[in-house]
């Protein structure tokens, strides 16, 4: 996990500080002490500070605990980024302190354990704290969920009170949706994207920096309400229950600004990323499809989330400034609150259903070693989802009292938006057919994924019909709607997607044979716990209910054991994690012989991701067709000095030295025109000889079939030979033994001739862009694999034309 | 050629599935829900039946398309060669497209028709008034008299219009009976109605479906579909114990045992000669005990009349403060609270 230093490009590594000097005191320098005196300072001054105002205008008492509360929390939470030094440098930048003559990077990467517990710029840093983050928040609300499931396995009330119990599902459901499925989604793709892009990092490295540490803070004040009163109307928190709730209320509506406050800026940083940071070749449709889920998923965290702020500001307004808009004997409307918080709420169900989704899509794809069924269809229909899901927010309103000719409009675009869903279910399903499919662990979750989220969506659809609906809303079929589609589907993606990158973010192999425990045992007791739900709510269990009528007592203790062997199971992915991370095997830079770009670094991958901007020269699902590839990354490895360039080798060796020298020499063909002395080629051949011992032939093709306005004929060919030749020597500089030719034929027939000849182990075939390049115009490169089933690799030279053709 | 009638024979065994699946659960269906006890309640099982024979169906096929790859396509050991280069299949992705848009929008049409023939007002219709508050239902009968009741009685086969109100200052509670299939919302400051026609004799429960604070459990009542009868017998006997039209909501009636039952007490307490197993509050069957130990200074009587019109001034360890209304010293009169106070500690001893 301590990843490579890159020696290139004048990166100096510094442990902490800038450019040398004396290190701060750990009390004045961003540090985990630094945030905890300051916070308390801030948060305890902040309180005062109102307490003082409250008194001098005359309010009495001047201790309220909501008012106190609130400004407690906000400057404590602010308090806490600011000391562990999310701010340090925009506020060096404000004050106009010197900066160092360029960036030191000292706060990024990942050279030491302890720099995943301090502010750390590296996305992939980042990355792996937010994944040990929620999963830490993931352990505390499915606790608290035992703690509901151990009360309702037996009628009657026996452990907790009616208040503490409402507290346990609203908590539990809180810290699920915000501090871990909505941000570990945040975390994979923190780690992946940029390097699926072919970027070194975000676009907004230090604001994703502080986008994470905002998460324990959220999660700090929503697990702390417990301490004076915990929130108990439910996650949806409807008004005027949560008007009139205990304390923890105004925690829980703090706690919600900070994640989504977190959510936001995260959403930005990727917007602005996927649009901006595409390394060459990277058109929108050879994007992957987790790219493209996150492009949508962001979109709606940006425009939705601003409501369910706004909402919770509205109920705390009412609670600690006395306002009314809740409350109708002064003119307040309790509906309204539901509109603003399911107008954000029905999106946060596809932010975090969609990068998931694109998870999925990935690992059907590699671990079936098919390409994804569809491709075009699934972008479309994922940004056509994001899209529906703003217009069907009522749903969850049918028998709220809002106007009654809303709710069949609502009805129609909800079943509208089932059908992308079907869709996309229908295209994973298809890629598997006729793959070669690998039952690793994350194919299982995401098979597993497939299996629950058409049981999710199927009852997606029963609640959408309004008289259905109006039966079983606020039943328990609805909270094994809400699990199918969150736990079976989201969790089991998370679970998937962490064991697929699992190799990439640790440099570890998890081990196999516990990750297939691990699935089965969580697949087998979800639908165990799960799936009776449908029927108790059908036959009319309410929900959020801590005592029940005895006839379902069988069926809640049946479903309480599952629930508890469903917990348990958790323990085998954390000391999976765990134990792998530490003694697990190394894993090499492409287990899964994948195509995309973070499986052509290194496992983990180098601490800049790469060293030039690879290039995308094809479909980032292209299996099963050999050689072909989605990019093309050159790595800046020196020679060793001990070794002796080939072709020195070759000058001394005896005939039978040279024998034995040439025929453990892989022969690699390159076919290149008018790019021959392209920079970019002579790269990927010199990178190709950084892997394997090769001796190259070169030819370049003069005569194209429809080149028929070339005039001179012999200054074109004189021309191309005068390159071919800075080319042979550049390479052969490089020790990589070269010869070359012009040839007068087109360029398919010559590559004909050469593999019949003297056959390649691989072809190398150069042009210029797509736009430009005549040979791919005539779609050489696929005639090339058809004809010689050979690899043919597509380097894209984009080098202004010196010819007199054009 | 071989991979297209695998394909056909894999799909047409899953729809096969699909459709027995769908018999099945047609023939289970009555026992996954509580007899249907009304008019609404009888065509909302019939969308059920069709959409589980869809469910059933897709289920299959998704699932059994699925099963059959993963054992069929599974990579044997050592095999590192890729799948087929299958892109996609412009006929198969228009036709699970248009599949789909078809059944969406029929179930959302067939929906709609069952939604207004649900809640379509039919003259000769009545008219009940629901009061939900937290944490007990009441209901009055305004075309007799507004008679208030504490447990809800209709007559078989005539259409009923429920008028949901709760108190301004009350929370968000939901008026659902699950044998009748129907819940509306019951919102402080939005009155709201839900219609319904039983056609079954019988006790049915009536729910709240949304949380309304610590009792939402408790807060259950009974509906009781009788003959007209008999309706209109029982309206009659309700009627008499009721001396007056009440302009408050406890009835008007100083017998304490309907007072108790109307003010809602026994949706929070516990009290054996009333039946109630409320525990949102202090158990009142031993009242005099309770008073000795936090009356300090008063007589049992001053302390529970005390303990009706300011609960908050001594509050029982182990409950919370402001959960019980403060406002019975104004909503009962100085007649009805004495008499509830003689009959809590009689009642208990």
């Amino acid at each position: 996990m301590v990843a490579q230093a890159s020696e290139l490009h004048g990166h100096e590594l510094h442990a902490e500080g800038h450019g040398g000097g004396p290190k701060r005191s750990v009390w004045l320098r961003g540090s985990w002490v630094r945030a905890i005196w300051l916070s308390t300072v801030m948060g305890l001054g902040a309180a005062l500070l109102v307490m003082v105002l409250r008194r001098w205008a005359g309010f009495s008492p001047a201790y309220d605990e909501g008012v106190v509360d609130t400004f407690m929390l906000a400057f404590a939470g602010l308090g806490f980024t600011i000391g562990i030094g999310c701010w340090d440098y925009w506020w060096g930048y404000i004050i106009g302190s010197a900066t160092p003559a360029h960036e030191d990077h000292s706060n990024h990467g990942a050279y030491s354990w302890r720099d995943y517990f301090k502010v750390n710029t590296d996305h992939k840093v980042i990355g792996v704290q937010y994944l040990v983050t929620t999963f830490i928040f993931f352990i505390i609300g499915g606790m608290l969920a035992e703690g509901v499931r151990a009360e309702l396995a037996t009628p009657g009330l026996q452990y907790f009170s009616p208040a503490t119990y409402n507290a346990l599902f609203s908590v539990h459901a809180a810290l699920m949706i915000f501090l871990f499925v909505i941000p570990a989604f945040a975390g994979l793709g923190n780690f992946v994207i940029p390097i699926m892009l072919g970027a070194q990092d975000m676009a907004f490295p230090r604001l994703n920096a502080l986008s994470f540490w905002m998460l324990p803070v959220a999660g700090m004040c929503m697990v702390s309400s417990f301490l004076v009163g915990p929130f108990d109307a439910g996650w949806t928190n409807y008004a005027s229950l949560s008007v009139h709730g205990p304390p923890g209320q105004t925690f829980w509506v703090m706690g919600v600004q900070f994640a989504g406050a977190s959510s936001i800026a995260t959403a930005v940083n990727f917007l602005v990323t996927i649009v901006t940071m595409r390394a060459p070749g990277m058109s929108f449709w050879r994007m992957p499809l987790l790219v493209w889920a996150n492009l949508a998923t962001s979109t709606l965290v940006v425009l939705g989330t601003p409501f369910i702020a706004g909402a919770q500001f509205q109920v705390l307004f009412d609670r600690i400034m006395g306002m009314h808009f809740f409350d109708p004997t002064h003119g307040g409307n309790i509906i309204v609150y539901q509109h603003v918080f399911w107008f954000y709420s029905h999106p946060a169900v596809y932010i975090m259903m969609l990068p998931g989704f694109g998870i999925i899509s990935e690992v059907l794809a590699i671990h079936s070693r098919k390409p994804i069924f569809g491709y075009k269809l699934i972008a479309i229909s994922t940004v056509a989802i994001g899209v529906l899901g703003f217009t069907v927010w009522a749903h969850h309103m049918f028998v709220s009292g809002m106007a009654p000719w809303l709710r069949v409009p609502m009805m129609f675009t909800t079943m509208a938006i089932a059908v992308p869903t079907g869709i996309k279910i229908f295209s994973w399903v298809a890629t598997l057919w006729r793959g070669v499919i690998h039952l690793t662990t994350p194919m299982l979750f995401a098979c597993g994924f497939l299996f629950t989220f058409v049981i999710g969506g199927l009852s997606g659809v029963f609640l959408a019909v309004i008289p259905v609906d109006i039966n079983v809303t606020d039943t328990y079929f609805v909270v094994a709607h809400i699990h199918y589609v969150l736990f079976g589907g989201s969790v089991f993606t998370i679970y998937a997607g962490i064991y697929h990158w699992y190799p990439k973010m640790t440099g570890r192999m998890y081990d196999e044979s516990l990750g297939k425990l691990h699935f089965w045992l969580t697949f087998i007791f979800f639908n165990a716990t799960f799936m009776p739900m449908h029927w108790l709510g059908m036959e009319g269990m309410m929900r959020r209910i801590a005592d029940y009528p005895s006839k379902w007592a069988d069926m809640n203790f049946f479903i309480s054991i599952c629930a508890f062997a469903l917990g348990a199971s958790t323990l085998v992915f954390l000391y999976n994690m765990a134990h792998s991370w530490w003694k697990g095997a190394p894993a090499p830079a492409n287990p899964w012989r994948a195509l995309t770009l973070e499986w052509q670094v290194t496992s983990p991958p180098p601490i800049f991701n790469f060293d030039e901007p690879p290039q995308i020269v094809g479909s980032p699902y292209a299996y099963g067709v050999p050689g072909a590839r989605h990019a093309i990354v050159t790595v800046h490895v020196p020679p060793a000095p001990e070794e002796i360039p080939v072709p020195v080798a070759l000058a001394r060796a005896t005939p039978v030295q040279r024998e034995a020298i040439m025929s453990a020499l892989k022969h690699i063909l390159v076919v290149a025109n008018q790019t021959v002395a392209g920079e970019r080629l002579i790269a990927a051949v010199r990178s190709r000889a950084a892997t394997d011992p090769i001796r190259v032939t070169v030819i370049c093709p003069q005569n194209d079939p429809t080149d028929t306005w070339v005039v001179d004929q012999a200054a074109v060919a004189a021309a191309t030979r005068a390159r071919l030749d800075a080319t042979l020597a550049a390479l052969r500089t490089a020790g990589v033994e070269a010869t070359g030719s012009v040839v007068d034929r087109d360029p398919y027939t010559a590559v004909l001739d050469v593999v019949e000849s003297d056959p390649p182990a691989e072809i190398i075939v150069s042009t210029l862009p797509r736009t430009r390049s005549g040979w791919m115009r005539r779609d050489l490169i696929e005639r090339l694999r058809d004809r010689t089933q050979l690899p043919v690799e597509h380097v894209v030279v984009d080098e202004p034309s010196e010819t007199t053709t054009s | 050629m071989r991979s297209v009638s695998a394909f056909a024979k894999v799909g047409i065994c899953t729809l096969v599935a699909g459709v027995i699946g769908a018999v099945l659960a047609a023939w289970w269906l009555p026992d996954w829900l509580p007899p249907a006890a009304g008019v609404e309640a009888h065509r909302q099982d019939t969308l059920y039946l069709w959409l589980l024979a869809v469910s059933s169906i897709i289920f299959c096929l998704v699932a059994g398309f699925l099963g059959y790859s993963m054992w069929k396509f599974r990579a044997r050991p050592g095999d590192m060669s890729d799948g087929a280069p299958i892109h996609g299949h412009t006929g198969l992705e228009i036709i699970w497209t248009i599949i789909p848009i078809i059944i969406v929008l029929s179930f959302a049409v067939a929906a709609t028709i069952v939604l207004n023939r649900n809640e379509s007002l039919q003259r000769g219709h009545m008219v009940v008034n629901v009061t939900g508050r937290q944490f007990d239902w009441a209901f009055t009968y305004p075309k007799r008299g507004h008679l208030h009741t504490s447990i809800l009685a209709l007559p078989l086969g005539r259409q009923v219009e429920f008028r949901l109100h709760a108190p301004p200052t009350d929370v968000i509670h939901s008026f659902k009976i699950p044998a009748l299939r129907v819940g509306e919302d019951v919102v402080p400051g939005t009155p709201t109605t839900v219609v319904a026609t039983p056609t079954r004799l019988g006790t049915y429960i009536i729910v709240c479906a949304e949380l309304c604070g610590i009792g939402h459990s408790q807060m259950r009542n009974i509906l009781v579909v009788m003959k007209p009868a008999d309706w209109n017998r029982w309206i009659a006997k309700q009627k008499q114990l009721a001396k007056a039209p009440p302009p408050s909501q406890s009835g008007g009636t100083t017998d304490a045992a309907a007072t108790f039952k109307s003010a809602g007490c026994s949706g929070c307490h516990t009290f054996k000669p009333a039946g109630a197993t409320g525990t949102v509050g202090p158990d009142l069957d031993d009242l005099t005990a309770s008073a000795a130990k936090y009356g300090k200074g008063e007589t049992p009587a001053q302390y529970v009349r005390e303990s009706i019109v300011d609960p908050g001034k001594v509050v029982v360890s182990g409950y919370q403060n402001g959960i019980m209304p403060s406002t019975f010293g104004t909503s009962l009169t100085s007649a009805q609270i004495t008499a509830l106070v003689s009959y809590l500690l009689k009642g208990g001893g």
